[in-house]
Protein backbone atom coordinates (compact mmCIF):
# COMPACT_ATOMS: atom_id res chain seq x y z
CA UNK A 1 0.00 0.00 0.00
CA UNK A 2 2.87 2.26 1.04
CA UNK A 3 4.69 1.42 -2.19
CA UNK A 4 1.75 2.23 -4.87
CA UNK A 5 1.13 5.79 -2.91
CA UNK A 6 4.82 6.27 -3.59
CA UNK A 7 4.61 5.49 -7.20
CA UNK A 8 1.51 7.39 -7.53
CA UNK A 9 3.34 10.36 -5.55
CA UNK A 10 6.40 9.51 -8.53
CA UNK A 11 3.96 10.10 -11.50
CA UNK A 12 2.93 13.52 -10.27
CA UNK A 13 6.48 14.68 -9.60
CA UNK A 14 7.32 14.02 -13.51
CA UNK A 15 4.38 15.96 -14.43
CA UNK A 16 5.43 19.05 -12.53
CA UNK A 17 9.26 18.45 -13.28
CA UNK A 18 8.30 18.35 -17.12
CA UNK A 19 5.83 21.41 -16.66
CA UNK A 20 8.72 23.36 -14.99
CA UNK A 21 10.65 24.23 -17.74
CA UNK A 22 7.18 25.55 -20.04
CA UNK A 23 6.19 27.66 -17.33
CA UNK A 24 9.83 29.40 -16.76
CA UNK A 25 9.63 29.46 -20.78
CA UNK A 26 6.20 31.22 -21.45
CA UNK A 27 7.97 33.44 -18.12
CA UNK A 28 10.32 34.87 -20.31
CA UNK A 29 8.94 34.72 -23.28
CA UNK A 30 6.29 37.26 -21.39
CA UNK A 31 9.11 39.49 -19.80
CA UNK A 32 11.00 39.94 -23.22
CA UNK A 33 7.15 40.79 -24.76
CA UNK A 34 6.61 43.50 -22.29
CA UNK A 35 10.47 44.56 -22.64
CA UNK A 36 11.14 44.14 -18.82
CA UNK A 37 13.97 41.59 -19.79
CA UNK A 38 15.81 43.51 -22.34
CA UNK A 39 14.93 47.61 -23.43
CA UNK A 40 15.58 47.12 -27.24
CA UNK A 41 17.90 49.79 -28.71
CA UNK A 42 15.84 52.93 -29.76
CA UNK A 43 17.53 55.41 -32.46
CA UNK A 44 16.37 58.79 -33.43
CA UNK A 45 17.51 58.21 -36.95
CA UNK A 46 14.85 57.61 -39.71
CA UNK A 47 15.42 54.16 -41.50
CA UNK A 48 13.53 53.25 -44.26
CA UNK A 49 13.70 50.81 -46.98
CA UNK A 50 11.51 50.57 -50.02
CA UNK A 51 11.48 47.24 -52.44
CA UNK A 52 11.05 48.07 -56.15
CA UNK A 53 9.21 44.95 -56.53
CA UNK A 54 7.85 45.07 -59.58
CA UNK A 55 8.38 47.23 -63.04
CA UNK A 56 5.67 46.62 -65.57
CA UNK A 57 6.89 48.04 -69.15
CA UNK A 58 4.18 49.48 -71.32
CA UNK A 59 4.92 51.28 -74.76
CA UNK A 60 5.62 54.98 -73.44
CA UNK A 61 4.95 54.06 -69.57
CA UNK A 62 6.86 52.00 -66.62
CA UNK A 63 4.08 51.00 -64.08
CA UNK A 64 5.92 50.39 -60.70
CA UNK A 65 4.89 48.60 -57.42
CA UNK A 66 6.49 49.95 -54.02
CA UNK A 67 6.33 48.04 -50.88
CA UNK A 68 7.58 49.84 -47.77
CA UNK A 69 9.33 47.11 -45.94
CA UNK A 70 10.93 49.45 -43.43
CA UNK A 71 9.82 50.29 -39.49
CA UNK A 72 8.53 53.81 -40.28
CA UNK A 73 6.01 55.38 -42.89
CA UNK A 74 8.19 56.57 -46.22
CA UNK A 75 7.52 59.70 -48.26
CA UNK A 76 8.50 59.14 -51.93
CA UNK A 77 10.02 62.38 -53.12
CA UNK A 78 11.72 61.93 -56.32
CA UNK A 79 11.53 59.27 -59.32
CA UNK A 80 14.80 59.15 -61.76
CA UNK A 81 15.01 57.38 -64.58
CA UNK A 82 18.48 56.51 -65.81
CA UNK A 83 19.69 59.30 -63.51
CA UNK A 84 17.71 61.59 -64.93
CA UNK A 85 14.88 63.72 -62.77
CA UNK A 86 11.28 62.64 -64.08
CA UNK A 87 8.10 61.86 -62.58
CA UNK A 88 4.61 59.75 -62.52
CA UNK A 89 1.46 59.24 -60.63
CA UNK A 90 1.24 57.27 -57.39
CA UNK A 91 -1.81 55.76 -56.29
CA UNK A 92 -3.16 56.03 -53.13
CA UNK A 93 -0.70 58.51 -51.68
CA UNK A 94 3.04 58.93 -51.81
CA UNK A 95 3.53 58.20 -48.31
CA UNK A 96 3.48 54.82 -48.11
CA UNK A 97 2.72 53.29 -44.93
CA UNK A 98 4.47 50.81 -43.07
CA UNK A 99 4.30 47.26 -45.11
CA UNK A 100 2.20 49.47 -47.31
CA UNK A 101 1.98 49.75 -51.29
CA UNK A 102 1.94 51.80 -53.69
CA UNK A 103 1.70 51.79 -57.45
CA UNK A 104 3.61 54.49 -59.70
CA UNK A 105 2.78 54.93 -63.02
CA UNK A 106 5.60 56.91 -64.89
CA UNK A 107 5.23 58.36 -68.37
CA UNK A 108 8.69 57.56 -70.28
CA UNK A 109 10.15 56.75 -73.74
CA UNK A 110 12.07 53.49 -73.31
CA UNK A 111 13.95 52.06 -75.69
CA UNK A 112 13.74 48.23 -76.64
CA UNK A 113 16.77 46.12 -75.55
CA UNK A 114 18.66 48.85 -73.58
CA UNK A 115 18.94 49.00 -69.92
CA UNK A 116 16.74 51.13 -67.49
CA UNK A 117 17.35 52.31 -63.86
CA UNK A 118 14.56 53.79 -61.51
CA UNK A 119 15.76 55.56 -58.62
CA UNK A 120 13.11 56.25 -56.24
CA UNK A 121 14.16 58.99 -53.47
CA UNK A 122 12.43 59.67 -50.23
CA UNK A 123 11.93 62.79 -48.04
CA UNK A 124 14.80 61.85 -46.27
CA UNK A 125 17.08 61.26 -49.00
CA UNK A 126 17.18 57.77 -48.41
CA UNK A 127 18.01 56.02 -52.52
CA UNK A 128 16.77 52.94 -53.66
CA UNK A 129 17.53 51.55 -57.02
CA UNK A 130 16.43 48.63 -59.72
CA UNK A 131 18.19 47.93 -62.49
CA UNK A 132 16.46 46.50 -65.30
CA UNK A 133 18.97 44.62 -67.65
CA UNK A 134 17.04 44.94 -70.88
CA UNK A 135 14.17 46.89 -71.37
CA UNK A 136 11.34 44.71 -72.96
CA UNK A 137 7.49 44.69 -73.19
CA UNK A 138 5.90 43.06 -70.51
CA UNK A 139 3.62 40.05 -71.81
CA UNK A 140 0.42 40.15 -71.39
CA UNK A 141 -2.13 37.73 -69.63
CA UNK A 142 -3.21 35.12 -72.35
CA UNK A 143 -5.13 31.93 -72.08
CA UNK A 144 -2.51 30.45 -74.28
CA UNK A 145 0.06 31.51 -71.97
CA UNK A 146 -1.73 29.79 -68.91
CA UNK A 147 -2.55 26.93 -71.17
CA UNK A 148 1.21 26.88 -71.28
CA UNK A 149 1.75 27.07 -67.64
CA UNK A 150 -0.92 24.06 -66.87
CA UNK A 151 0.82 21.84 -69.79
CA UNK A 152 4.26 22.65 -67.63
CA UNK A 153 2.54 21.68 -64.49
CA UNK A 154 0.72 18.25 -66.08
CA UNK A 155 4.20 17.10 -67.07
CA UNK A 156 6.33 18.27 -64.01
CA UNK A 157 3.31 17.42 -61.12
CA UNK A 158 0.79 14.63 -62.90
CA UNK A 159 2.68 12.21 -65.65
CA UNK A 160 5.63 11.29 -63.50
CA UNK A 161 3.20 10.06 -60.74
CA UNK A 162 1.77 7.98 -63.15
CA UNK A 163 4.81 6.97 -64.51
CA UNK A 164 5.93 5.97 -61.09
CA UNK A 165 2.44 3.77 -60.71
CA UNK A 166 3.46 1.97 -63.30
CA UNK A 167 6.16 0.64 -61.70
CA UNK A 168 4.04 -0.67 -58.90
CA UNK A 169 3.96 -4.04 -60.41
CA UNK A 170 7.96 -4.63 -60.61
CA UNK A 171 7.71 -3.31 -56.49
CA UNK A 172 5.31 -6.01 -55.19
CA UNK A 173 7.91 -8.26 -56.82
CA UNK A 174 10.80 -7.23 -55.05
CA UNK A 175 11.95 -8.57 -51.47
CA UNK A 176 11.30 -5.62 -48.58
CA UNK A 177 15.29 -5.23 -48.12
CA UNK A 178 15.42 -3.71 -51.71
CA UNK A 179 11.69 -2.25 -50.98
CA UNK A 180 12.61 -0.50 -47.97
CA UNK A 181 15.92 0.60 -49.64
CA UNK A 182 13.53 2.15 -52.51
CA UNK A 183 11.72 3.60 -50.07
CA UNK A 184 14.21 5.29 -47.64
CA UNK A 185 15.96 6.46 -50.97
CA UNK A 186 12.99 8.18 -52.59
CA UNK A 187 12.31 10.06 -49.01
CA UNK A 188 16.02 11.05 -49.38
CA UNK A 189 15.85 12.41 -52.78
CA UNK A 190 12.40 14.47 -51.68
CA UNK A 191 14.24 15.72 -48.63
CA UNK A 192 16.93 16.93 -50.81
CA UNK B 1 -11.71 -7.52 -55.41
CA UNK B 2 -15.01 -4.38 -55.82
CA UNK B 3 -12.91 -2.00 -54.17
CA UNK B 4 -9.56 -2.38 -56.65
CA UNK B 5 -12.42 -1.88 -59.57
CA UNK B 6 -13.80 1.04 -58.05
CA UNK B 7 -10.47 2.58 -57.70
CA UNK B 8 -9.45 1.48 -60.80
CA UNK B 9 -12.92 2.93 -62.33
CA UNK B 10 -12.02 6.59 -60.36
CA UNK B 11 -8.82 6.38 -61.72
CA UNK B 12 -10.15 6.47 -65.18
CA UNK B 13 -12.83 9.32 -64.28
CA UNK B 14 -9.92 11.39 -63.38
CA UNK B 15 -8.28 10.54 -66.55
CA UNK B 16 -11.12 11.42 -68.57
CA UNK B 17 -11.50 14.23 -67.11
CA UNK B 18 -8.07 15.76 -67.21
CA UNK B 19 -8.29 15.26 -70.69
CA UNK B 20 -11.33 17.16 -71.26
CA UNK B 21 -10.39 19.68 -68.79
CA UNK B 22 -7.48 20.37 -71.34
CA UNK B 23 -9.16 19.93 -74.66
CA UNK B 24 -11.48 22.74 -73.20
CA UNK B 25 -8.55 24.97 -72.20
CA UNK B 26 -7.15 24.34 -75.66
CA UNK B 27 -9.85 25.33 -77.41
CA UNK B 28 -10.48 28.39 -75.31
CA UNK B 29 -6.90 28.94 -76.33
CA UNK B 30 -7.73 29.03 -79.94
CA UNK B 31 -10.87 31.41 -79.11
CA UNK B 32 -9.37 34.15 -77.38
CA UNK B 33 -5.73 34.32 -78.99
CA UNK B 34 -7.35 36.43 -82.22
CA UNK B 35 -9.06 38.86 -79.35
CA UNK B 36 -6.09 38.97 -77.42
CA UNK B 37 -3.82 39.22 -79.92
CA UNK B 38 -3.57 43.35 -80.69
CA UNK B 39 -4.34 43.83 -76.85
CA UNK B 40 -0.01 43.67 -76.08
CA UNK B 41 -0.89 45.69 -73.32
CA UNK B 42 -0.43 45.30 -69.31
CA UNK B 43 -4.09 46.33 -67.76
CA UNK B 44 -3.43 49.01 -65.89
CA UNK B 45 -3.74 49.00 -62.19
CA UNK B 46 -7.48 50.86 -61.02
CA UNK B 47 -6.86 54.58 -61.39
CA UNK B 48 -8.53 55.70 -58.04
CA UNK B 49 -9.30 59.40 -57.32
CA UNK B 50 -6.30 59.48 -54.86
CA UNK B 51 -3.60 59.95 -57.88
CA UNK B 52 -1.13 61.96 -56.76
CA UNK B 53 1.45 63.55 -59.16
CA UNK B 54 5.14 62.98 -58.21
CA UNK B 55 8.68 64.35 -59.19
CA UNK B 56 8.82 66.44 -62.19
CA UNK B 57 8.79 64.95 -65.69
CA UNK B 58 10.82 67.46 -68.08
CA UNK B 59 8.76 70.22 -68.51
CA UNK B 60 10.08 70.86 -72.18
CA UNK B 61 11.05 68.85 -74.82
CA UNK B 62 8.78 65.64 -73.52
CA UNK B 63 5.65 64.95 -75.00
CA UNK B 64 4.35 61.23 -73.66
CA UNK B 65 2.41 59.95 -76.90
CA UNK B 66 1.30 56.19 -76.01
CA UNK B 67 1.35 56.97 -72.81
CA UNK B 68 -2.01 55.36 -70.58
CA UNK B 69 -1.20 58.57 -68.52
CA UNK B 70 -2.90 60.70 -71.32
CA UNK B 71 -6.12 59.22 -69.63
CA UNK B 72 -4.99 61.46 -66.59
CA UNK B 73 -6.51 64.95 -66.35
CA UNK B 74 -2.48 66.45 -66.46
CA UNK B 75 -0.26 64.70 -69.03
CA UNK B 76 2.89 65.41 -67.98
CA UNK B 77 2.96 65.40 -63.77
CA UNK B 78 4.87 67.91 -62.64
CA UNK B 79 5.66 69.19 -59.07
CA UNK B 80 6.66 72.24 -59.04
CA UNK B 81 10.01 73.10 -57.01
CA UNK B 82 9.86 74.90 -53.71
CA UNK B 83 9.41 78.14 -53.78
CA UNK B 84 12.09 78.14 -50.89
CA UNK B 85 14.49 76.05 -48.99
CA UNK B 86 12.86 76.67 -45.48
CA UNK B 87 9.88 79.00 -44.58
CA UNK B 88 12.03 81.06 -42.94
CA UNK B 89 14.86 81.90 -45.30
CA UNK B 90 14.91 83.69 -48.60
CA UNK B 91 14.10 82.05 -51.72
CA UNK B 92 16.26 81.42 -54.99
CA UNK B 93 14.43 84.35 -56.68
CA UNK B 94 15.27 86.83 -54.46
CA UNK B 95 18.29 85.52 -53.27
CA UNK B 96 19.36 85.96 -57.68
CA UNK B 97 19.27 89.89 -57.33
CA UNK B 98 19.95 90.15 -53.03
CA UNK B 99 23.48 91.69 -52.51
CA UNK B 100 24.80 92.16 -48.74
CA UNK B 101 26.27 95.52 -49.18
CA UNK B 102 26.67 95.08 -44.78
CA UNK B 103 27.29 98.01 -42.67
CA UNK B 104 29.26 100.90 -43.31
CA UNK B 105 31.24 102.03 -39.70
CA UNK B 106 33.48 104.24 -38.85
CA UNK B 107 35.93 102.39 -36.78
CA UNK B 108 38.76 105.06 -35.29
CA UNK B 109 38.30 107.05 -37.71
CA UNK B 110 38.71 104.31 -40.72
CA UNK B 111 35.31 103.35 -43.09
CA UNK B 112 34.76 99.95 -42.07
CA UNK B 113 32.36 97.68 -44.20
CA UNK B 114 30.74 95.27 -41.82
CA UNK B 115 29.33 92.13 -42.66
CA UNK B 116 27.67 89.10 -40.44
CA UNK B 117 28.17 85.29 -41.03
CA UNK B 118 26.73 82.60 -38.85
CA UNK B 119 26.97 78.98 -39.53
CA UNK B 120 24.08 76.78 -37.84
CA UNK B 121 22.74 73.78 -39.22
CA UNK B 122 19.52 73.81 -40.88
CA UNK B 123 16.94 71.23 -42.92
CA UNK B 124 16.67 72.21 -46.42
CA UNK B 125 14.32 71.18 -49.46
CA UNK B 126 16.68 71.09 -51.98
CA UNK B 127 14.39 69.61 -54.35
CA UNK B 128 10.31 69.00 -54.73
CA UNK B 129 9.79 67.36 -51.29
CA UNK B 130 13.70 65.88 -50.48
CA UNK B 131 14.82 67.60 -47.34
CA UNK B 132 18.87 67.91 -46.86
CA UNK B 133 20.34 68.73 -43.23
CA UNK B 134 22.25 71.07 -44.28
CA UNK B 135 25.28 73.09 -42.94
CA UNK B 136 24.20 76.89 -43.65
CA UNK B 137 25.79 80.27 -43.66
CA UNK B 138 23.19 82.62 -42.27
CA UNK B 139 20.60 79.61 -42.88
CA UNK B 140 20.93 79.44 -46.88
CA UNK B 141 22.95 77.30 -48.96
CA UNK B 142 24.49 79.21 -50.92
CA UNK B 143 25.23 81.80 -48.20
CA UNK B 144 24.78 85.55 -48.21
CA UNK B 145 26.50 87.07 -51.08
CA UNK B 146 28.47 89.61 -49.94
CA UNK B 147 29.64 92.66 -51.83
CA UNK B 148 32.26 95.93 -51.46
CA UNK B 149 34.53 98.18 -53.31
CA UNK B 150 38.01 97.45 -53.94
CA UNK B 151 40.74 98.91 -51.63
CA UNK B 152 37.83 99.18 -48.64
CA UNK B 153 38.35 97.56 -45.19
CA UNK B 154 35.89 94.78 -44.89
CA UNK B 155 35.29 93.12 -41.72
CA UNK B 156 33.17 90.22 -41.34
CA UNK B 157 31.94 88.82 -37.73
CA UNK B 158 31.64 85.44 -37.95
CA UNK B 159 29.62 83.25 -35.00
CA UNK B 160 29.93 79.68 -34.88
CA UNK B 161 26.44 78.38 -33.67
CA UNK B 162 26.54 74.45 -35.03
CA UNK B 163 27.86 72.14 -33.22
CA UNK B 164 30.85 70.86 -35.55
CA UNK B 165 34.04 73.36 -35.94
CA UNK B 166 34.25 75.73 -39.06
CA UNK B 167 36.22 78.57 -40.41
CA UNK B 168 35.52 81.10 -43.39
CA UNK B 169 38.23 81.09 -45.76
CA UNK B 170 37.90 83.35 -48.24
CA UNK B 171 39.79 83.53 -51.69
CA UNK B 172 41.49 86.75 -52.52
CA UNK B 173 44.49 88.90 -51.23
CA UNK B 174 45.01 88.79 -46.90
CA UNK B 175 47.13 88.15 -44.63
CA UNK B 176 47.91 84.71 -43.36
CA UNK B 177 45.76 84.90 -39.88
CA UNK B 178 43.02 86.12 -41.91
CA UNK B 179 42.85 83.17 -44.40
CA UNK B 180 40.92 81.38 -42.05
CA UNK B 181 42.76 78.28 -42.21
CA UNK B 182 44.68 77.61 -39.31
CA UNK B 183 42.19 79.27 -36.60
CA UNK B 184 39.45 77.02 -35.99
CA UNK B 185 36.62 78.48 -34.46
CA UNK B 186 35.10 76.16 -32.04
CA UNK B 187 31.00 75.46 -31.54
CA UNK B 188 29.66 78.91 -30.18
CA UNK B 189 33.18 80.52 -30.66
CA UNK B 190 33.33 84.10 -33.24
CA UNK B 191 36.04 85.12 -34.93
CA UNK B 192 36.54 88.44 -36.90
CA UNK B 193 38.19 88.75 -40.29
CA UNK B 194 39.31 91.75 -41.11
CA UNK B 195 40.97 92.85 -44.56
CA UNK B 196 41.78 95.28 -47.48
CA UNK B 197 39.39 94.29 -49.97
CA UNK B 198 41.24 93.44 -53.27
CA UNK B 199 41.89 92.93 -55.88
CA UNK B 200 37.88 93.51 -57.67
CA UNK B 201 36.97 90.90 -58.90
CA UNK B 202 34.10 87.63 -57.68
CA UNK B 203 35.22 85.10 -55.16
CA UNK B 204 33.87 82.38 -53.33
CA UNK B 205 34.12 81.74 -49.80
CA UNK B 206 33.53 78.93 -47.71
CA UNK B 207 34.47 76.83 -44.62
CA UNK B 208 38.18 75.36 -44.69
CA UNK B 209 37.74 73.45 -41.91
CA UNK B 210 38.77 68.96 -42.32
CA UNK B 211 37.25 67.23 -44.10
CA UNK B 212 36.87 69.85 -46.18
CA UNK B 213 35.00 67.49 -48.75
CA UNK B 214 31.71 67.51 -46.10
CA UNK B 215 31.88 70.67 -44.47
CA UNK B 216 31.60 71.61 -48.50
CA UNK B 217 29.31 69.42 -49.61
CA UNK B 218 26.70 70.50 -46.79
CA UNK B 219 26.97 73.59 -47.93
CA UNK B 220 29.36 76.08 -46.13
CA UNK B 221 29.94 78.55 -48.91
CA UNK B 222 28.93 82.00 -50.87
CA UNK B 223 29.73 84.51 -52.60
CA UNK B 224 32.08 87.81 -52.24
CA UNK B 225 31.90 90.39 -54.77
CA UNK B 226 34.55 93.50 -54.74
CA UNK B 227 33.60 96.08 -57.14
CA UNK B 228 36.06 98.21 -59.24
CA UNK B 229 36.32 101.42 -57.78
CA UNK B 230 35.11 102.67 -60.85
CA UNK B 231 31.86 101.01 -61.24
CA UNK B 232 31.23 98.68 -64.11
CA UNK B 233 28.49 99.66 -66.40
CA UNK B 234 24.83 99.72 -65.53
CA UNK B 235 22.90 96.42 -65.52
CA UNK B 236 20.28 94.40 -64.19
CA UNK B 237 22.79 92.24 -62.22
CA UNK B 238 22.85 88.86 -60.65
CA UNK B 239 24.52 86.08 -58.80
CA UNK B 240 24.20 82.01 -59.48
CA UNK B 241 25.99 80.00 -57.26
CA UNK B 242 26.06 76.40 -59.10
CA UNK B 243 26.08 73.51 -56.52
CA UNK B 244 25.06 69.53 -56.02
CA UNK B 245 23.13 68.15 -53.38
CA UNK B 246 24.51 64.59 -52.02
CA UNK B 247 21.30 63.82 -50.44
CA UNK B 248 22.20 60.15 -49.42
CA UNK B 249 25.80 60.78 -48.41
CA UNK B 250 27.20 58.16 -50.86
CA UNK B 251 30.05 60.79 -52.19
CA UNK B 252 28.46 61.74 -55.40
CA UNK B 253 25.20 64.64 -55.86
CA UNK B 254 21.82 63.19 -56.19
CA UNK B 255 20.47 66.82 -57.29
CA UNK B 256 22.44 69.79 -59.34
CA UNK B 257 21.31 73.61 -59.04
CA UNK B 258 21.99 77.43 -59.23
CA UNK B 259 21.51 78.73 -55.71
CA UNK B 260 20.03 75.65 -54.14
CA UNK B 261 16.75 74.19 -55.28
CA UNK B 262 16.98 71.93 -58.35
CA UNK B 263 14.49 73.17 -61.57
CA UNK B 264 13.91 76.03 -59.48
CA UNK B 265 14.19 78.69 -62.03
CA UNK B 266 12.65 76.05 -64.68
CA UNK B 267 9.19 76.39 -62.64
CA UNK B 268 10.15 80.33 -61.24
CA UNK B 269 11.24 81.89 -64.89
CA UNK B 270 13.77 84.78 -64.49
CA UNK B 271 11.83 87.45 -66.16
CA UNK B 272 14.20 90.02 -68.07
CA UNK B 273 13.84 92.85 -70.34
CA UNK B 274 14.71 92.90 -74.06
CA UNK B 275 17.74 94.41 -74.73
CA UNK B 276 18.54 95.38 -71.55
CA UNK B 277 22.24 94.44 -70.44
CA UNK B 278 22.25 91.87 -67.97
CA UNK B 279 25.42 90.53 -65.79
CA UNK B 280 25.78 87.23 -64.09
CA UNK B 281 28.05 86.78 -60.83
CA UNK B 282 28.89 83.03 -62.01
CA UNK B 283 30.77 80.76 -59.07
CA UNK B 284 30.95 76.90 -59.24
CA UNK B 285 30.89 75.65 -55.85
CA UNK B 286 29.99 71.99 -57.04
CA UNK B 287 31.74 68.72 -54.61
CA UNK B 288 32.39 65.55 -55.72
CA UNK B 289 31.85 66.52 -59.78
CA UNK B 290 35.34 68.06 -60.98
CA UNK B 291 33.97 70.40 -63.60
CA UNK B 292 30.34 72.24 -63.84
CA UNK B 293 29.20 74.62 -66.89
CA UNK B 294 27.45 77.16 -68.04
CA UNK B 295 25.52 76.85 -71.49
CA UNK B 296 23.04 80.11 -72.73
CA UNK B 297 20.67 79.31 -75.22
CA UNK B 298 20.14 81.52 -78.78
CA UNK B 299 22.47 83.75 -77.67
CA UNK B 300 25.99 84.94 -76.88
CA UNK B 301 27.86 86.43 -73.88
CA UNK B 302 31.07 87.69 -72.82
CA UNK B 303 32.87 86.26 -70.51
CA UNK B 304 35.39 88.23 -67.78
CA UNK B 305 37.23 85.07 -66.09
CA UNK B 306 37.35 85.41 -61.79
CA UNK B 307 36.06 89.16 -63.09
CA UNK B 308 39.53 90.31 -62.47
CA UNK B 309 39.19 92.53 -65.78
CA UNK B 310 37.39 94.91 -67.11
CA UNK B 311 37.97 93.10 -70.93
CA UNK B 312 36.29 90.05 -71.63
CA UNK B 313 38.38 87.05 -72.89
CA UNK B 314 35.77 85.43 -74.51
CA UNK B 315 32.61 85.55 -76.66
CA UNK B 316 30.89 82.12 -75.89
CA UNK B 317 27.38 80.70 -75.08
CA UNK B 318 29.35 77.92 -72.76
CA UNK B 319 31.93 78.16 -70.28
CA UNK B 320 33.31 75.34 -68.39
CA UNK B 321 34.44 75.66 -64.66
CA UNK B 322 36.54 73.89 -62.00
CA UNK B 323 35.42 73.59 -59.08
CA UNK B 324 35.93 77.24 -57.03
CA UNK B 325 36.03 78.82 -60.27
CA UNK B 326 34.23 81.59 -60.90
CA UNK B 327 33.86 84.75 -63.25
CA UNK B 328 31.25 87.52 -65.11
CA UNK B 329 29.51 86.87 -67.98
CA UNK B 330 27.59 89.62 -69.73
CA UNK B 331 25.04 89.52 -72.47
CA UNK B 332 21.39 91.00 -73.62
CA UNK B 333 18.52 89.01 -75.70
CA UNK B 334 17.65 90.25 -79.11
CA UNK B 335 14.41 88.03 -79.06
CA UNK B 336 11.22 87.85 -76.44
CA UNK B 337 10.56 84.36 -75.57
CA UNK B 338 11.47 81.82 -73.17
CA UNK B 339 15.74 80.64 -73.47
CA UNK B 340 16.72 77.82 -71.27
CA UNK B 341 19.97 78.32 -69.26
CA UNK B 342 22.11 75.15 -67.77
CA UNK B 343 24.95 73.44 -67.30
CA UNK B 344 26.01 71.47 -71.00
CA UNK B 345 26.52 68.82 -69.04
CA UNK B 346 23.21 66.94 -69.92
CA UNK B 347 23.60 64.73 -67.11
CA UNK B 348 23.37 67.74 -64.39
CA UNK B 349 20.67 69.69 -66.57
CA UNK B 350 18.61 66.51 -65.89
CA UNK B 351 19.37 66.63 -62.24
CA UNK B 352 18.03 69.78 -61.90
CA UNK B 353 20.39 72.28 -63.42
CA UNK B 354 18.57 73.84 -65.49
CA UNK B 355 16.60 77.48 -65.70
CA UNK B 356 14.74 79.88 -68.20
CA UNK B 357 15.12 83.54 -69.05
CA UNK B 358 11.70 85.01 -69.89
CA UNK B 359 12.38 87.82 -72.35
CA UNK B 360 9.56 90.60 -72.42
CA UNK B 361 9.48 93.72 -74.43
Amino acid sequence: MKRAISKENHKWLRIISSLIPLILLFLVVYLIATGFAIQAPTTTLPIERINIERIVLNPEELVVTLLNSGPNDVEVAQVLVNDAIWGGFIEPSNVIPRLGRAILTIPYPWVEGEPLTLTIITSNGFKFKKEIEAAILTPPFTFEQAYTYILIGVYVGIIPVFLGEGWFPFLRGISSRWFRFLLSFTAGMLIF
Amino acid sequence: MKEKTEKVGRRRDFIKAMGVFGLSIGLGSLITKKVEAHENHFPMPIRSNSLVAIGSVPAHGFHPLNSASKSVNNPSPRVKAPYSQSPKVMNPMSFLTHFDLGKVIDSNGKRVREFTLSSYPSFIEVASKVSFPAWTFNGTVPGPTLRCVEGETIRIKFLNGDIHPHTIHFHGIHPANMDGVFEIIEPGKGYTYEFKAEPFGVFPYHCHTMPITKHIAKGLYGTLIIDPKEPRPKAKEMVMVMNGFDVDFDGENEFYTVNGIANYYMDYPIRIKLGELIRIYLVNMTEFDLINSFHLHANMFWWYPNGTSLTPSEYTDTVMLCQGQRGIMEFSYKYPGRFLFHAHQSEFAERGWIGMFEVFE
